[in-house]
């Protein structure tokens, strides 16, 4: 095989490559398409350019959604829209009012009202992977807890590096109940576990080595340590000129001798 | 080593000179029949052209000067000037020995004060 046969293989290849990363792409990635043909009475095997699919996806979703109940910040997102567009009608505008946000917690992932009864209770520590023993919920004081486990306040450093975790990074295993603030209690954050000595030894050591050395510098302070030597002589009366005294008056000379 | 701290602070604290707080007091000529000035060399304008700083316009500052202009005519040569250093350094050498006797001379004539005011006394 020679080198020229070689290079087209492999640009063979690329372009091949390639065209599969987009089909891929445009199939997985983007609903649109899905949208498009369930929606539209189109040939679905007509081309389209990507503007048109998201156009009639979005007549799609708001033909659609007539039936549902009416999200009400939608409606007022939606005469806002059409005051700014001067009374022309429900235009783009008012389409994407009608797109629902992708951010945000569903309602299933949020938790469920604080159990009352023990059933309740039971029924929230099945939901939370827990033993009706191991289950607290968080106190119920209006804060919107819900049924969400109260669990101790442990880092993940603490637990077993040895244990072959779920999730090794994070100590973890798959369905165990998340602490509220696990994020908080993640290896490089807060860390819970114990210290080498217990806080009584690490204060006393502290405060006393900090109290020994405000003691040591009030004492340098009271009684100060010099060298037994006697000030320094400058010759030109003690240098006043260019210590920046004034050359009208100035002081009398004082004589110097040496020892 | 020291022992002029424990004296001032703790056996004879009414006599050890403090050079901060009580300056010498005592004539300089007492107990010399004869005591030479120091002499200053350098003069101020020589000081003021060479820019020397004020804490080194001492009685040895002439020395510096010399320093000072043997390391500037030897520029790259920083091993140069030996001998211009070491008269410096032993210029401000007896400068300090000079402090040392003029303290331990001020504590004595204080002792001899003392002495002398508590024979008066006796």
């Amino acid at each position: 095989m020679n080198f020229m046969a070689l290079l087209k293989m492999w640009s063979k290849t690329l372009q091949d490559s390639y065209r599969e990363r987009r089909v891929r792409y445009l199939l997985s990635g983007h609903q649109e398409i899905r949208f498009f043909n369930s929606c539209s009475s189109d040939d679905p095997s007509k081309k389209h350019s990507n503007l048109q699919i998201l156009f009639s996806r979005s007549a799609c979703v708001f033909h659609s959604s007539v039936s549902q109940p009416l999200n009400m910040a939608a409606v007022g997102f939606r005469n806002w829209a059409r005051a700014l567009s001067k009374g022309k009608g429900p235009g783009f505008s008012a389409l994407l009012s009608q797109v629902r946000a992708a951010s945000g917690p569903s309602k299933d992932l949020l938790p469920g009202p604080y159990p009352k009864t023990p059933e309740e209770r039971a029924a929230a520590a099945k939901k939370y992977n827990m033993t009706l023993d191991e289950y607290e919920p968080m106190s119920d004081n209006g804060e919107g807890y819900g049924d969400y486990p109260k669990l101790p306040d442990r880092s993940q450093h603490e637990r077993d590096p040895g244990y072959a975790w779920d999730h090794p990074d994070l100590r973890r295993n798959w369905g165990e109940p998340m602490h509220w603030d696990f994020d908080m209690y993640i290896r490089t954050r807060v860390d819970t576990s114990p210290t080498p000595v217990d806080w009584r030894t690490m204060s006393k050591h502290l405060f006393g080595f900090v109290g020994f050395m405000l003691l040591m510098f009030y004492l340098g302070d009271q009684f100060p340590s010099y060298q037994p030597v006697a000030p320094k002589l400058y010759p030109y009366k003690n240098l006043y000129l260019e210590k920046g005294g004034d050359p009208e008056s100035q002081p009398e000379d004082v004589k110097h001798y040496e020892i | 080593m020291g022992a002029h701290l424990a004296r001032r602070y703790i056996s004879e604290r009414d006599t050890e000179p403090d050079p901060a707080v009580r300056p010498m007091g005592f004539d300089p000529e007492f107990g010399f029949a004869e005591r030479k000035e120091r002499v200053m060399v350098a003069t101020q304008d020589q000081m003021n052209l060479a820019q020397v700083p004020v804490v080194q316009r001492d009685y040895c500052a002439h020395h510096l000067l010399k320093l000072m202009k043997c390391k500037r005519d030897n520029f790259p040569n920083f091993m140069a000037c030996k001998h211009e250093r070491h008269d410096w350094d032993y210029c401000e050498h007896q400068d300090y020995v000079m402090r040392m006797k003029e303290y331990e001379r001020e504590r004595r004539l204080q002792m001899r004060k003392k002495r002398l005011e508590e024979a008066q006394a006796a």
